[in-house]
């Protein structure tokens, strides 16, 4: 019983020691206060006046001096989908709207309103894209990023920690404890710890190294041809398909070289020239 | 009077209208070079004819006149953009040159040269040409020629004769090396390319001149074989090969006067940014002393670029990243009265060096639609500098009566030169457009309702809402592997140390108390014992080293035997029967003394000296078990 309680005791100083490692482990970040911008406000003014183009501007500006908020990209949106509609429409509008509903989504995931209407641009470019008979909008991703994509980041972590908390405390009991009545939770521990540290841990340091590395980007031309790395067409698909990608569709910027941007979508690594995706603002 | 003077020589002939109906508009203008000529000099006769029609001229033609040789024509097309009372006259047209060569002294009528338009020829009127004998018109001088440009005046110079200094000193002179041209080391004794780049770290979009030269220091060549620069990364406004048309210069480097020539001169725009090369050009070089196999062929080095984008500070709303130059826009429109619903014609002129935009960014605002601009362009290098306008012609619908305030058309743009941006403007006034007499269509309701119901048309959100930048996961940082891969692993090891720690201690403490040890110790005493002549306490010693030996080699106690058992005991053990005698006889040896307490017949140094040896080879044996 005394070998139990002082083993109680070591888990409860280990958890309070992980928390305190974890709690210090990311950089502190309070809620940067709001900054307004004049040229948000031009940019409300221009939509309502039906001059989209110039609302265009001020936003694309906003977004080039790095100012990032998910209002802004999502009045973006509403920009270039207005000029879609309108005769000033450029080739590119839809999926450029579509880049900004994603970057909306990313910046605030529960923003329901930019969730439907980013479905509604979907529909509407896979309309066009079934009338003229081209790829479809959404290739099927790889499995490790599937799998990955499958819970947060911070999800996987967490199982992780649990993993790894309950390895310790399996392997405390039956090294250090070495009691016939510890015997099975100790052997427990270690099978489902290590199980949990395995899988949680994987799918974590995946999806650390899927953010590091790559960038959610959409697609803003009508048709982005995926080359070679000497900017040659790749060949043409097994089922006959050009490797095309469809305006609005979605790939992962994972290199930038001169004109060149190294993607993937779904299956398929390729470059594409890099005015022909928009790379989307990640939190 | 003879051909001197710049503006006599130019013979403006015709400007002629075709009697086509409506529009169709046709100009021919004709000039000569000269109108003294001596014999065997020549000079240049020029027609040019603009359409504005869909037909443009062709088929130019100048009838042979006896006593001059006219050979030719060279055709070049012509494109005239102008904008009169609000609305752009487009013309199109060719140019036609014959060089004429004076065979004969006499006054010779020049044309009328004519050109085929819509099926319908205009002629121009006729120019006169007089023909003087060789040495007539003045020494030095040639008859002015429009046409040659770098020396119209036939003086070696572009400038009148006497307007840099006193005639005839220049003449004796070695003309001055063009600065272009100047170079302190000739990297090779025959001949080289150089490729110059100006300028060095230009910005997306501004003009990078790339400037081809090829040098021979064996007198006059000819160069073949031109392998052209590779420029994937720019957008190239370069004509085609104009090195035949440049003149050769004298180029003294160090001991050796090179021949220098430019041989091509690109004008590109940077698409994007970053560290672009453009690829080498090589060259042959022939003729004269450069014959040779294998050819004398140079190249010259790629070429790498820093390529910057426009700073952010200060970029103004709309500029589009390659707008760069010194631009100019200007606009008309036209008509500025209409009724609801008409339309009226708007043409933006952009003009200016640099690689001219090619979209223009209109003011919209509803119940004004502005129509796709047809676009008429004519952009080329001229003397280096990429220059010209593109002109848009929009078609404005404006749907809804009142004074219409088109607004202004803009467009940002970074000029080079002054490091800045600037912004070019054409304010497009107002419109006053009446009522429609006709009934307005009633879709306005349904449109509302259908765009209420259209998912794609959203409104826009009027305030930023709150929104906090989150941090990254806490699987971004180091501490959480450790963490979740230390915990494990730290309770393995301590368990580990724990277990390899408690057997190093049993060890130890078996060590301490084993047989061999305390034999040993046995024997350290029985030498000290030994040493200080104390009889009895060295054979006590001896007996227990010799016990303990026993004990250590073989397992058995041998102090609880007898001697008769022991020697059983120890041939049992498998141990040797000279060992066994001579332990037997050094217990008998230690138990008489131990009694006595005298020395026998072996001292007591001996006496510890033999039972080392049998300790030594009791522990053998324990070995070789």
């Amino acid at each position: 019983m005394r070998a139990l309680r002082r083993c109680a005791r070591w888990t409860r100083v280990a958890a309070l020691v992980g928390f305190a490692l974890l709690a210090g482990g990311g950089d502190a970040h309070a809620d940067s206060p709001l900054r307004s911008a004049p040229e948000f406000a031009l940019a409300v003014k221009a939509i309502d006046d039906g001059a989209f183009g110039e609302a265009i501007d001020q936003l694309e500006l906003l977004a080039d001096r790095g100012f990032v908020h998910p209002d802004a990209s999502f009045d973006r949106a509403v920009a270039y989908l207005g000029r879609a509609r309108s005769p000033q429409r450029q080739p590119g509008d839809l999926g450029r709207a579509a880049a900004a509903l994603a970057e909306t989504l990313a910046l605030r995931p529960d923003d329901r309103e930019a969730q439907s209407t980013l479905d509604a641009v979907r529909q509407e470019l896979g309309r066009t894209r079934a009338r003229t008979g081209g790829a479809p909008l959404v290739a099927r991703p790889r499995l490790v990023r599937a799998l990955v994509g499958l819970l947060p980041e911070s999800a996987w972590g967490v199982l992780a920690a649990l993993g790894s908390l309950s390895l310790a405390w399996g392997l405390a009991l039956r090294l250090l404890v070495r009691r016939t009545s510890t015997e099975v939770p100790g052997a427990l521990g270690i099978g489902v710890g290590g199980l949990l540290l395995c899988l949680g841990g994987g799918l974590a340091a995946g999806a650390r190294h899927f953010r590091r590395t790559s960038t959610l980007a959409v697609v803003v031309v009508p048709e982005a041809r995926l080359l070679d790395e000497s900017g040659r067409p790749l060949p043409m698909r097994p089922n006959g398909e050009a490797s095309v990608a469809p305006e609005g569709s979605e790939m992962y910027v994972t290199e930038r070289r001169g004109g060149l941007d190294r993607v993937e979508w779904g299956a398929t690594d390729g470059w594409v020239v890099a005015g022909q995706v928009r790379e989307v603002e990640q939190r | 009077m003879n051909g001197r003077a710049l503006l006599s020589g130019a013979l403006v002939a015709t400007a002629s209208m075709v009697g086509r109906p409506a529009q169709a508009q046709v100009s021919v203008e004709a000039q000569i070079g000269a109108r003294q000529l001596e014999v065997g000099d020549s000079t240049q006769f020029q027609i040019t004819a603009l359409s504005s029609t869909d037909d443009p001229p062709t088929n130019p033609h100048l009838p042979p006149v006896p006593g001059l040789d006219i050979q030719g024509p060279s055709l070049g097309s012509r494109t005239q953009v102008s904008i009169n009372n609000g609305r752009m006259v487009q013309q199109r047209g060719i140019s036609a040159t014959w060089t004429i060569r004076a065979l004969k002294v006499g006054t010779y009528r020049v044309g009328p040269a004519s050109i085929e338009v819509g099926g319908r020829r205009s002629q121009t009127n006729v120019a006169t040409l007089e023909v003087v004998p060789q040495g007539s018109l003045p020494r030095g001088r040639q008859p002015f020629d429009p046409f040659r440009f770098f020396d119209p005046f036939g003086s070696g110079s572009p400038f009148p004769p006497g307007l840099l200094g006193p005639n005839g000193m220049e003449e004796e002179r070695e003309p001055p090396v063009p600065e272009e041209f100047r170079l302190e080391r000739a990297p090779d004794p025959i001949a080289f390319l150089r490729a110059t780049v100006t300028p060095k770290h230009p910005v997306v979009g501004e003009q990078v001149t790339v400037k081809l030269y090829m040098y021979g220091g064996r007198g006059p060549y000819n160069g073949t074989n031109l392998v052209d620069f590779t420029h994937a990364d720019f957008l190239d406004y370069s004509g085609k090969d104009d090195g035949d048309a440049n003149e050769t210069a004298r180029v003294p480097i160090g001991d050796t006067v090179f021949l220098a020539r430019k041989v091509r001169e690109l004008a590109l725009f940077p698409l994007h940014a970053g560290r672009l090369v453009i690829g080498p050009a090589s060259l042959t070089f022939t003729e004269g002393r450069y014959r040779s196999n294998p050819p004398i062929t140079r190249s010259t080095s790629p070429l790498v670029i820093d390529v910057s984008e426009p700073p952010l500070d200060g970029r103004p709303a709309g500029y589009r990243l390659g707008d760069v130059g010194t631009l100019e826009l200007s606009a008309a429109v036209d008509p500025r009265k209409i009724t609801a619903g008409d339309s009226v014609g708007v043409v933006a002129k952009l003009e200016g060096t640099g690689s001219i935009p090619t979209v223009l960014r209109v003011p919209e605002q509803r119940g004004v639609e502005w129509q796709d601009p047809t676009r008429v362009d004519e952009v080329a290098a001229d003397k280096g500098t990429v220059r010209g306008f593109r002109a848009f012609n929009f078609v404005v619908k404006l749907k809804e009566p009142g004074s219409i305030d088109l607004g202004e058309l803009k467009l940002p743009y970074w000029d080079p030169k002054r490091r800045a941006y600037a912004v070019a403007r054409a304010s497009l006034g107002k419109i006053e457009v009446t009522p429609s007499l006709a009934p307005q269509p009633a879709a306005s309701a349904p449109g509302k309702l259908a765009s209420a119901a259209d998912p794609l048309a959203q409104k826009p959100r009027r305030v930023l809402g709150a929104f906090a930048e989150e941090p990254a996961p806490f699987t971004d940082g180091l501490r959480f592997w450790l963490l979740i891969l230390g915990a494990p692993l730290a309770v393995a090891l301590g368990g580990l140390g724990r277990e390899v720690g408690g057997r190093i201690q049993r060890s130890r403490s078996r060590s301490l108390s084993s047989p061999e040890r305390l034999a040993q110790d046995a024997l350290r005493a029985a030498d000290t014992a030994a040493r200080g002549s104390e009889i009895a306490k060295t054979a006590a010693a001896i007996e227990r080293a010799l016990f303990l030996a026993i004990e250590a080699g073989t397992g058995i106690r041998a102090r609880a035997l007898l001697k008769s058992d022991l020697k059983a005991a120890l041939v049992e053990a498998g141990v040797g029967s000279d060992a066994i005698e001579r332990t037997l006889l050094l217990l008998d040896a230690c138990e008489s003394a131990r009694f006595t307490g005298k020395a026998g017949e072996h001292p007591p140094k001996e006496l510890v000296s033999r039972a080392r040896g049998v300790v030594a080879e009791l522990a053998r044996k324990r070995m070789r078990a």
